[in-house]
């Protein structure tokens, strides 16, 4: 189809308008709501939408406030024909089709439209002319080609295919309304349900039908079972009660028989309970007499055992006397030799401590005598007050006033007297007695006075300075006449030998200590005599308390070798007396047993002669009341008696056992029992007869058969329809299904041309690298982009909005050949840079050298890059 | 001496093949032939009728049809002797014992219930001797059990009257129940009896060489199987001749048949064939098909027995013998012209129909939304 003109009247907005349409490109320019997009509005209403229309979209058309009908007209080539077509909507509605070529004809109102669609859709896909139809406002990035056939059979073409003719579509919608029949669309259920459930509940009832039938034919059989064993149990009857009669005559007769057989046992048995009697009498007295007997017997031997025992209680007796005697006199044995053992070490402790005694007191004797010793020592030095120091003071003092007399001397006067003859004469008081040779001289420290007896006093002064040296001598005297004071001595001389004596006394002294020392070697002296006295106190009790008839062991030897005699033969006698006790034990206790042995078997035999004595007596009181003999012949009666009974009783017995009374009562029992079950058997079968007919009657009346016929029949019905249909709904899944198959299939193969007529225009735009991947339903999956591939919906807006006007246009081309469908894009690519613009503007004029491409615009720089353009201004 | 020898009559048996109408129709024809039964009677001048077992399809039927039968039977103006066969035994729950027949049976019209002869009323010296069923698994031959339990009665003519398969015809000797040929030949040379009326074939049937030992069959025929069905006969006893009538009873007709059709002549001759069928009412049909055909013929041949089959009591093929190939051919493919993705459709599916009886319906279906027999059924309707 071709776009000629467009002519609007009264179209919203828009008094009159009228467009002259280019072949390739027409750009339309114009500012807002100056009625561009009213022009494809008006376009698309003239094909789709009748005059006569009351649709609110129709009748929005309608100027505001004006009541007037709004117009379009349109000057169309398409195919062969060559038409000009208007519509007025609204106001005076109506449709004028005035067709110049192939043949003119003018047509009015409906007949007008159905024939300019008839033309127009025989030569242009609508589904396309849809599609491509880029209105104002709509999404424009999607675009939905799947639907055309035009397309379709354009890009079979393309792509080598064996043709479509178009009427795929309605073949399409035929097999899917076939298949819709029979299942639904989105789910795939099958519709034929009903027929599938009526087929279930009939074949159940045709189920439950045969049955109750079966049932039935069972209760029948059971019938039949039961009538015929109740006829043979009723046959039988007769036979059984004939049977039970024979048995119960034989067991009468038995029960007879047996009758006497009791009445005979019982009349036997007070007889043997006397007899039992007479024998248990009988027997009582010949066990009494023996009894007796038998006592007699061990009577007289139990007293004929009695005499031995005696005797030897009596040798026992003797024997334990003379053992006694023995011991008594062992007894006084030890005593004596015990006395002796003490006296033997009495003695030994006399001697010993009489012999320690003697030491003790020479030792104490000693030591008295050393202690007179040091008595006499210690006299001697008590008397010494010299000591060692003083000794050595009174020699220094010495020397010091002889240093002083001979200082003195030499200074002093020497006096010499020579005597002439032995003169007598005083010096100074002192007597002095003079004999020839022997000088006197003296220093003249002091004073001297001489006094010769009746001859003369001579005193002599010392001159001054012998005074202070003489009174030096003086001191030195004093001094040494104070220690000699004080030591007690009388001269320098006497101090150093007391001094010497004193040492020697000393030494005597330490050395007689020493020795007492020695002698008590420790031992307390007071201890000694204590001991001394103890031991001489044991010794004079010893001797005080010894018999002085016997001698005293000459020595402690002596002593101790009696000691050990006596001590021996006491332990000879001590084990001689334990041995003789032992045995005299041992004897007294078998005496013991003799005498107890016999006194037992005397107090025995006692009472066994007692009680023989009773038994004795009362046997004799009883055979005085009943005799021996008595008792014997009660019992041959007895027994007589019995042994009658006893042979009629076998004789009814064998008569018994003849008749075998066990299996006749087994066979009476079996009869009767027989009989009862037969009975019993005849009423349960009845009974269940009875059960069966009335269930029988039930189900004769209810026409079981004929229900179940009139089932099966609904049955079959049933099952015919459901496979009549579920064959064709088979069929129509088949036939659906691969038509679906081949449609996809086929789709697929159409893709290729597709994808190469956009990626065509696409290069014009995004490059020379640029390729899509188009669904099976031609739309745009993916966008490939310096080897890059994005998902269309992760495109902006301004590439969708491109993408899909490219999509558009390669659709165009594709089905330019055969009558074309007219592009017609209204104010878009707004998203869109200058770049791009550019690019686009190339794309489209390059498209529309095939096809016709209408271009609505209110931006007319926005398609400033289109070249080979018809613009046209409003 | 005459009387009319019958059996068989399946009173309230339906067949399943029958459409419910159908049916219904086939039921009241069965009491139909009851009282057509007594009409021949009258006009045939015979004093009594026997009916030779399986008076009633089952014991168990619906009082309804019993009521209609016994309204039937008792309009028959002659005797009437039924003796219970293998359907409806002579047992507990017997039909023949059921209040309703014996509330609503007039005296004509009599049971046969033990060996005992009985005499016919109104006719001396004429006896029917029966060999009911007891169960329907009898444990002997019934008939020779009444022949053995018979006294001899010089003078008269006697009838005996029983039900099954003789040992001759029966496929299964080792049936207890199987009735002796020989013997009933013997009974019949010995004069001990001097007519047997045997029922249980359908078919009516002379047995062995006698001339008086006859199946008389059903008088309504009951399958496709069955030989000379919808009669009953007219015996004729005379001093020593036995003379037989074949009588019409019933209309019914059930067919099987066999059709091969490989051209449109084929199919044309076949709906000539149908056409001319009388009485399509009452006919059963079950036809086979052998052959090979187009779609447009297979098209034909559904449209031809889906609108024949409103006329037919019943009109079905036959699963088991039907062989019919559907093969599409060049005028197929020229009738509806396809292109495209339909065109690769019908090619994947006539790869497919060789093995696969779904994938031909699928092209059957196919062809006719493409506007092929469809289309020109439509354009013959119109």
């Amino acid at each position: 189809m071709k776009l000629l003109t467009l002519t609007l009247e009264n179209w919203r907005g828009v008094s009159a308008s009228h467009i002259e349409f280019d072949n390739a490109v027409t750009l339309i320019e114009g500012p807002n709501e100056v009625g561009k997009s009213s022009l494809v509005e008006a376009l698309r209403m003239l094909l789709r939408e009748k005059s006569g229309s009351k649709k609110k979209e129709v009748q929005a058309v309608q100027p505001v406030g004006q009541d007037v009908g709004s117009s379009v007209a349109a000057e169309v080539r398409c195919g062969d024909y060559h038409f000009h077509y208007s519509k007025t909507y609204n106001r005076k509605h109506g449709t004028e089709l005035r067709i110049l070529a192939p043949r003119a004809e003018q047509l009015t109102g409906d007949d007008a439209h159905n024939r300019a669609w008839e033309i127009l859709s025989g030569h242009m896909d609508m589904a396309l002319w849809d599609a491509l139809l880029v209105e104002q406002g709509k999404e424009i990035g999607g675009v939905r080609l799947a639907d055309s056939d035009g397309l379709a059979r354009a890009l079979d073409n393309a792509a080598g295919g064996a043709g479509v003719s178009g009427e795929e579509s309605a073949l399409f919608d035929a097999v899917q309304a076939e298949y819709e029949r029979y299942f639904t669309l989105k789910t795939g259920k099958a519709r034929y349900g009903e027929q599938q459930q009526r087929v279930e509940q009939h074949s159940t009832q045709v189920q439950q039908l045969k049955t109750t039938l079966r049932e039935l034919d069972d209760d029948l059989r059971r019938f039949e079972g039961v009538s015929a064993e109740i006829s043979r149990l009723q046959r039988a009857l007769p036979e059984l009660q004939a049977a039970k009669e024979q048995h119960e005559q034989r067991w009468t007769a038995i029960d007879s028989l047996q009758a006497r057989l009791t009445a005979k046992e019982e009349e036997g048995k007070p007889l043997r309970q006397l007899l039992d009697h007479a024998r248990t009498q009988w027997q009582k007295r010949q066990e009494a007499a023996a009894d007796i007997a038998r006592r007699e017997q061990d009577l007289a031997q139990k007293q004929a055992a009695l005499q031995p025992l005696a005797e030897h209680a009596t040798e026992l007796e003797r024997t334990v006397q003379a053992a006694e005697a023995t011991h008594k006199q062992l007894q006084t044995q030890r005593r004596a030799l015990q006395h002796a053992l003490q006296q033997a070490r009495r003695d030994t402790a006399y001697l010993r401590d009489a012999a320690e005694l003697a030491r003790l007191q020479q030792l104490l004797e000693r030591v008295q005598t050393q202690r007179a010793e040091l008595a006499a020592l210690r006299k001697t030095l008590a008397d010494i007050h010299i000591t060692v120091e003083g000794r050595k003071d009174i020699q220094a003092a010495a020397s010091a006033l002889d240093v002083a007399s001979r200082t003195r001397d030499n200074a002093a006067t020497r006096l010499s007297i020579e005597a002439l003859q032995a003169a007598e004469f005083q010096l100074n008081g002192e007597a002095i007695s003079l004999r020839p040779g022997t000088p006197l001289e003296r220093q003249v420290a002091e004073s001297l006075q001489i006094d010769i007896p009746e001859l003369a006093r001579i005193t002599i002064a010392p001159a001054a300075s012998a005074g202070e040296l003489a009174a030096e001598v003086d001191a030195k005297q004093q001094e040494l006449d104070t220690l000699l004071a004080r030591y007690q001595v009388k001269s320098v001389e006497q101090a150093i030998t007391l001094d010497e004596q004193r040492a020697g006394g000393e030494q005597l002294l330490r050395s007689a200590q020493q020795r007492l020392q020695d002698t008590l070697q420790g031992a307390d002296e007071e201890a000694l005599q204590a001991d001394c006295a103890r031991l001489q106190q044991a010794c004079d009790d010893a001797l005080q308390q010894r018999d002085p008839g016997q001698e005293l062991p000459a020595s402690e030897r002596e002593a101790r070798a009696q000691l050990e005699t006596a001590s021996e033969a006491l332990d000879a006698c001590e084990s001689e007396l334990d041995q003789e006790a032992g045995r005299l034990a041992e004897q007294r206790d078998e005496l013991t047993r003799a005498q107890s042995q016999q006194q037992q078997a005397s107090t025995e035999l006692n009472a066994l002669s007692s009680v023989l004595e009773d038994k004795r007596s009362s046997l004799a009181q009883e055979r005085e009341a009943e005799p021996d003999a008595a008792l014997e012949q009660a019992v041959t009666e007895r027994q007589q008696q019995l042994a009658a009974i006893t042979d009629e009783l076998e004789q009814l017995r064998a008569q018994l056992q003849a008749e075998d009374p066990d299996s006749a009562r087994l066979q009476r029992d079996n009869a009767s029992q027989a009989l009862r079950r037969a009975e019993r058997d005849i009423i349960d079968q009845q009974q269940e007869q009875a059960v069966l007919k009335s269930r029988l009657d039930r189900a004769q009346a209810n026409g079981l058969f004929e229900e179940l016929e009139a089932a099966e029949q609904a049955l079959a019905e049933a099952e015919d329809t459901l496979a009549a249909i579920e064959r064709r709904a088979a069929a129509a899944k088949l036939l659906w299904e691969t038509l679906n198959a081949q449609r996809d299939a086929s789709r697929q193969a159409y893709v290729a041309p597709l994808r190469d007529g956009i990626r065509s225009l696409g290069k014009i735009v995004f490059g020379s690298d640029f390729d899509i991947v188009l669904g099976e339903d031609w739309t745009i999956l993916d966008v490939i982009r310096d080897g890059k591939t994005i998902p269309f919906d992760s495109l902006s807006v301004g590439a969708k909005e491109q993408l899909g006007i490219l999509t558009r246009l390669a659709a165009a081309r594709i089905v330019a050949d055969q009558g074309g469908v007219p592009v017609i894009i209204d104010d878009a690519l707004g998203f869109s840079d200058p770049t791009r613009l550019q690019s686009m503007g190339a794309a489209i004029a390059a498209a529309g050298r095939d096809a016709q491409v209408v271009v609505l615009t209110c931006t007319p720089g926005r398609f400033m890059y289109l070249g080979e353009v018809g613009v046209r201004r409003l | 001496m005459k009387f009319i020898h019958t059996s068989d009559w399946q009173i309230g048996m339906t067949r399943a093949f029958l459409s419910q109408e159908a049916a219904a129709r086939y039921s009241q024809a069965r009491i139909d032939a009851i009282r057509a039964l007594g009409e021949l009677a009258e006009k045939h001048h015979a004093q009594f009728m026997v009916v030779a077992g399986d008076v009633f399809e089952s014991n168990q039927l619906s009082a309804q049809t019993l009521i209609r039968a016994l309204d039937a039977l008792n309009s028959v103006s002659v005797p009437v002797f039924l003796l219970p066969g293998n359907h409806d035994p002579l047992d507990a729950s017997s039909i023949f014992r059921s209040k309703a027949f014996r509330d609503q049976a007039r005296d004509h019209i009599i049971v046969v219930e033990n060996n005992e002869p009985i005499p016919v009323p109104g006719l001396a010296n004429v006896e029917v001797v029966g060999a009911p069923w007891f169960s329907k698994r009898p444990a002997e031959d019934l008939c020779a059990r009444a022949l053995q339990a018979l006294e001899p009665a010089p003078g008269i003519t006697r009838i005996l009257l029983g039900h099954g398969q003789v040992d001759s015809l029966s496929p299964d000797h080792s049936q207890p129940g199987v009735v002796s040929q020989a013997r009933l030949e013997q009974a019949l040379a010995e004069g001990q009896v001097h007519y047997v009326a045997l029922g249980d074939r359908h078919s009516l049937t002379n047995v062995g060489n006698s001339g008086r030992l006859c199946y008389s069959g059903t008088p309504l025929v009951t399958d496709f199987d069955e030989v000379e069905p919808n009669q009953a006969l007219l015996v004729e006893l005379a001093n020593d001749t036995c003379t037989l009538t074949s009588l019409n009873t019933g209309f019914w007709e059930f067919q099987a048949l066999q059709r091969d059709i490989n051209a449109p002549e084929d199919l044309a001759a076949f709906a000539q064939w149908l056409d001319a069928v009388r009485g399509k009412e009452c006919t059963v049909l079950k036809v086979g098909f052998t052959g090979s055909v187009n779609l447009a013929l297979a098209a034909e041949l559904d449209a031809l027995l889906d609108s024949q089959s409103h006329v037919f009591a019943s009109l079905k093929r036959r699963a088991r013998t039907t062989d019919l190939a559907v093969i599409p051919d060049a005028l197929d493919d020229n009738a509806i012209a396809l292109s495209g993705y339909a065109d690769a459709t019908w090619k994947a599916l006539l790869e497919r129909a060789a093995s696969d009886d779904t994938a031909t319906d699928a092209l059957r279906l196919m062809y006719r939304l493409a506007g092929g027999a469809g289309g020109n059924e439509k354009a013959r309707g119109a």
